[in-house]
């Protein structure tokens, strides 16, 4: 079995910081693997463990921190990477980064199963996946939270607004996984060294034959709706609070 | 301007009504149930409907496909959910066309270009994009007022769908009154309850309010009290009133209810980010005030 | 486990990476092991580095180092309840003449991490060291949770937070007297308005020492589009303000508020700091086999109007690197307190010693700063009865303290700088 696996470095968007105009300060803000990526990258890491699987891992743009999270993900067992180097990597738009991976695919591949986070922690779109299986002509199983292989075959469940869907497919398949699919590990000392000393294997975009289409962001402000921001304080009078609660929603505000 | 949207509830297509009146477009529509039909033909100048395919997104996309290869939409809308967000990259993918999610307002400009505000970081951003057209959007929920505008649409069975992709499994959401999407009242318990068995105070008090109620991701993902859960990876809605009960207002569940038209809060902790985001908060022990408040609505009624 | 280093650093601060650094350059195959996601995550400190070191030991560093803004203002301040006093040197010098400058320690350590990972050393974020292994008083390697770790050497480098070392009896337990905390909170304000109101160009920084009555000992470091302010807060001294509050205070200050009032605070931390100079060293800061450099071995100093910690951090692991060469394994490197003295580094140390204990003085918050405003004040005050300076020293001066004592303290004070 060959893997693919996809991990984005995203905004911390726990430690967003604003101007008093209302812009988020970006240069200051620390960037990280997104949360759901990690979870796919554990995925991939298990699937290998138990079926011996060969696992590889890509990732998009050019900063020291693009190797970091390279390095995270062989540090929990993926075999090998690739950066590809991008300026701007940040404003591109999603089908020139499926216009990407695609054809990373036709480089490195075939893979059996593609995985990566369902929504990224900065824009959580969840269309990745969906617009690489389109690109590439698999399908995609999107929100995965529970992920299984049995008798050749992936079994997938997702908990969607109105009931569970369990899926059942034959590789080649792309699946998007959320944070409820596992807990990912905590490197030991032993895979951490490792890691550093992995290879990254580095791949110019132009190389890529992909036309690099970015978003035309005007502005990014903080978002704000006015709200009433009335507080009552029930340690100093518990039967007004609850009075005044009362009445709200007898009125039906 | 052709305008294609893919759509479950009328109230969702009411909304995409506002949208393609201010782009000024034709509406169509491919819809995955009958029951849909007829209210849908008064709100859509064309509905394509289809029926009995469990829900399976690359089945589905195949459908939605070959409607846009018959319309040629310049415009594509789907509903900001997880069924919409995949459908739409899918979608998006196969047509090689920018697509933006969380979208909460759209301007038209000359150029046949659009100027979108779409939610970033959680929701906590606010980002202004230029997009050309054609384009896919997600739309948020609640983001545009519905339009009641009768039209006297036209509706189509398709009949030679696809077969399902992928063997699908479904089991249904058991629904204890009203669907929460629904509903013009929502109360929701979040880490300040403390055992599964505390809910049921929730569960009485939307009773109570004629709501629904639901939990914040970690009491269903994490403790498994529930099977679902509000949140940008569950359930998005926008009722009159939103009660948070025992939720500190972390952001994934805050864009969630953003939308919502009243947000009353209560926490103990002073300090919780959700006290940022109320119309109404209550500082307090949930404990101390939820037996009185549900005595007090009991004895009303 | 199969891997075998020479030489385990723990700890990816300045004095640990700088060991690693030197030693790399003498054919050592290396390994830092730091606690942090990244080096310098710990750190929150935004101020001031000295640059003599650099030039001797980085070539090129100029180039490439994250610097912030070359220090060509240095302010000392005493601030009352409603006035300044400001003792202010300026240096004008072409720009790469300064010097130090001003940088955010977190930056420049990333920085500082990749020259040492230049040169072939190993450094492994994410692991915390919960143990040194010795056999018959030799250390000879480190515990990682179950993991086990060996080499022939073992550098300290674990900055001021000196768990380590207390938990093998290698140090006493650190007394309060001997740590002050850091409290630093980082202000965004434009480039415009931070040139504008510390009157600088845009390469050009300030760092601004204060002392006030109220919190103590504070600073200020202006980076490009931030500005750093903070307190040394003693918890031994300073009782009329809670720990959380200080910052606050010095906020709402009208000469502070008149420079930072409309900027936006966007980090608040605090670290500990120690500021015991060299009463804080330690006697023997190395053993058989294993070495302490760094903040953890005392060496720092905390002049009261300077801060050195990272110079000070390079040089000793630039000793310490000598020392592990010239002795071999499983015994005591004696030359590194040897080397420590010749090189000044003690001398240093031991001139700053007053310092740390004038510092700890109340009466250099408390009293001083009064007074001398107070004096201030009279002599600048025009009214119908124009007092003579020695009167206004008197009356401001009042019972507390014999004027003699107070002239002869400040001497003392300004000559221990």
């Amino acid at each position: 079995m060959r893997i693919l696996t996809l991990v984005k470095l995203t905004v911390d968007i726990s430690q967003l910081k604003y101007e008093s105009s209302g812009d988020p300060l970006m240069d200051i803000v620390p960037r990280k693997m997104g949360d759901s990526d990690k979870c796919a990258v554990e995925e991939a890491v298990r699937l290998k463990e138990k079926y011996n699987a060969h696992t590889v891992v890509v990732t998009i743009g050019s900063t020291l921190d693009h190797e970091r999270i390279i390095r995270d993900a062989y540090a929990m067992g993926i075999d090998e990477g690739y950066i590809v180097e991008v300026d701007g990597y940040e404003n591109l738009q999603a089908i020139t980064v499926g216009e990407i991976v695609k054809s990373i695919v036709e480089m490195t591949g075939p893979y059996d199963l593609i995985i990566l986070g369902a929504g990224s922690l900065d824009t959580h779109s969840y269309t990745l996946g969906p617009i690489i299986a389109s690109k590439i002509g698999i399908p995609v199983i999107a929100g995965v939270d529970s992920l299984n292989y049995i008798d050749g075959c992936f079994e997938a469940r997702c908990v969607m607004e109105d009931g569970t869907y369990i899926y059942r497919s034959k590789p080649p398949l792309i699946v998007t996984v959320t944070t409820e699919v596992n807990e990912p590990r905590i490197p030991t000392l032993k895979t951490i060294l490792k890691s550093k000393k992995m290879e990254i294997k580095r791949l110019k975009i132009e190389n890529l034959k992909v036309k690099l289409e970015k978003i035309n962001i005007l502005d990014i402000k903080r978002y704000v709706i006015q709200r009433k921001n009335i507080i009552w304080d029930a340690s100093e009078d518990l039967e007004k609070a609850i009075d005044n609660l009362f009445k709200l929603l007898v009125s039906g505000v | 301007m052709k305008i294609l949207l893919y759509g479950e509830t009328i109230e969702w297509l009411k909304q995409a009504r506002q949208i393609a009146e201010i782009v000024n477009g034709e509406l169509y529509g491919v819809l995955p149930s009958k029951e849909l039909s007829s209210e849908a033909a008064k709100i859509l100048d064309k509905t394509y409907i289809f029926d009995r395919i469990m829900y399976e997104p690359n089945t589905y996309h195949k459908i939605i496909q070959k409607v846009s290869e018959k319309i040629k939409p310049d415009l594509t809308l789907f509903p900001s959910t997880i069924k919409g967000r995949t459908l739409a990259g899918l979608y998006a993918g196969y047509r090689n066309e920018p697509v933006i999610t969380d979208v909460v307002d759209i301007r038209y400009c000359n150029e046949g270009e659009l100027e979108v505000k779409r939610l970033v970081y959680g929701g906590a951003c606010i980002a202004t994009i230029k997009s050309k057209l054609p384009s896919t959007l997600c739309i948020s929920l609640g983001a545009f007022k519905p339009l009641e505008k009768q039209v006297n649409g036209e509706v189509e069975y398709l009949k030679e769908v696809e077969k399902q992709l992928i063997q699908t499994e479904f089991k249904s959401k058991e629904y204890v009154g009203i669907p929460l999407e629904r509903a013009e009242i929502v109360v929701a318990a979040g880490r300040g309850f403390k055992k599964k068995e505390d809910l049921e105070m929730v569960r009485e008090l939307s009773s109570l309010l004629n709501g629904a109620w639901s939990v914040t991701r970690p009491l269903a993902a994490d403790y498994g009290w529930t099977d679902t859960w509000i949140g940008i990876s569950g359930a998005i809605i926008n009722p009159r009133i939103y009660l948070a009960i025992g939720i500190s207002g972390q952001p994934l569940h805050m864009i969630a209810v953003r939308n919502s038209k009243t947000i009353i809060a209560i926490n103990k902790d002073p300090n919780a980010p959700i006290f940022n985001e109320v119309d109404y908060g209550i500082i307090g022990d949930l404990y101390q005030i939820l037996p009185r408040l549900i005595e007090k609505l009991r004895k009303k009624q | 486990m199969s891997e075998k280093y020479d030489v385990i650093v723990v700890g990816g601060g300045p004095a640990g990476l700088s060991t690693a650094y030197f030693l790399a350059d003498k054919g050592y195959n290396i390994i830092v092991l730091e606690r942090g996601s990244e080096p310098g995550s710990k750190n929150v400190f935004g101020g001031r580095i000295y640059s003599y070191p650099l030039d001797k030991y980085f070539p090129e560093w100029r180039k490439d180092a994250p610097i912030e803004r070359w220090v060509r203002r240095e302010v000392l301040s005493i601030l009352c309840k409603d006035s300044i006093v400001n003792l202010e040197y300026e240096i004008n010098r072409r720009l790469n003449g300064y010097d130090s400058f001003t940088a955010f320690l977190s930056r420049f350590l990333k920085w500082l991490a990749l020259k040492v990972e230049e040169k072939n050393v190993v450094v492994a974020t994410n692991v915390r060291v919960d143990e040194i292994l010795f056999r018959d008083d030799v250390a000879y390697g480190v515990r990682i949770g179950e993991d086990k770790l060996e080499a022939e050497y073992i550098v300290i480098a674990e900055g001021a937070n000196t768990l380590l070392l207390e938990k093998h009896g290698l140090r006493a337990k650190t007394s309060p007297r001997d740590i002050a905390v850091g409290i630093k909170e980082v202000i965004k304000l434009s480039r415009e308005k931070i040139n504008e109101r510390f009157s600088l160009r845009d390469e050009e920084g300030l760092a601004q020492f204060l002392i006030c009555p109220v919190f103590g000992a504070g600073f200020i470091y202006t980076m490009k589009e931030y500005v750093s302010i903070g307190v040394i807060y003693r918890p031994l001294f300073n009782n009329q303000v809670e720990a959380r509050d200080v910052i606050e205070e010095l906020r709402i200050h009208p000469h502070i508020s008149k420079l930072l009032g409309d900027g936006i605070p966007i980090e608040y931390s605090a670290h500990i700091v120690r500021e015991a100079g060299y009463r804080d060293l330690m006697h023997k800061p190395y053993g058989r086999s294993y070495i302490v450099v760094g903040d953890a071995a005392g060496l720092i100093l905390n002049t009261g109007f300077t801060v050195r910690g990272v110079d000070l951090a390079i040089e000793s692991g630039r000793l310490a690197a000598e020392a592990i060469e010239k002795t071999p394994p499983g015994e005591e490197p004696t030359l590194y307190m040897k080397l420590l003295q010749e090189k000044g580094i003690i001398t240093t140390l031991k001139k700053f010693r007053k310092v740390s204990t004038i510092l700890s003085d109340q009466r250099i918050y408390r009293e001083y700063p009064e007074i001398i405003c107070q004096i201030l004040e009279k002599i600048y005050t025009v009214d119908e009865l124009p007092e003579t300076l020695n009167e206004s020293l008197k009356k401001a001066v009042g019972g507390k303290t014999s004027i003699i004592r107070l002239i002869l303290q400040l001497l003392n004070m300004v000559r221990s700088l």
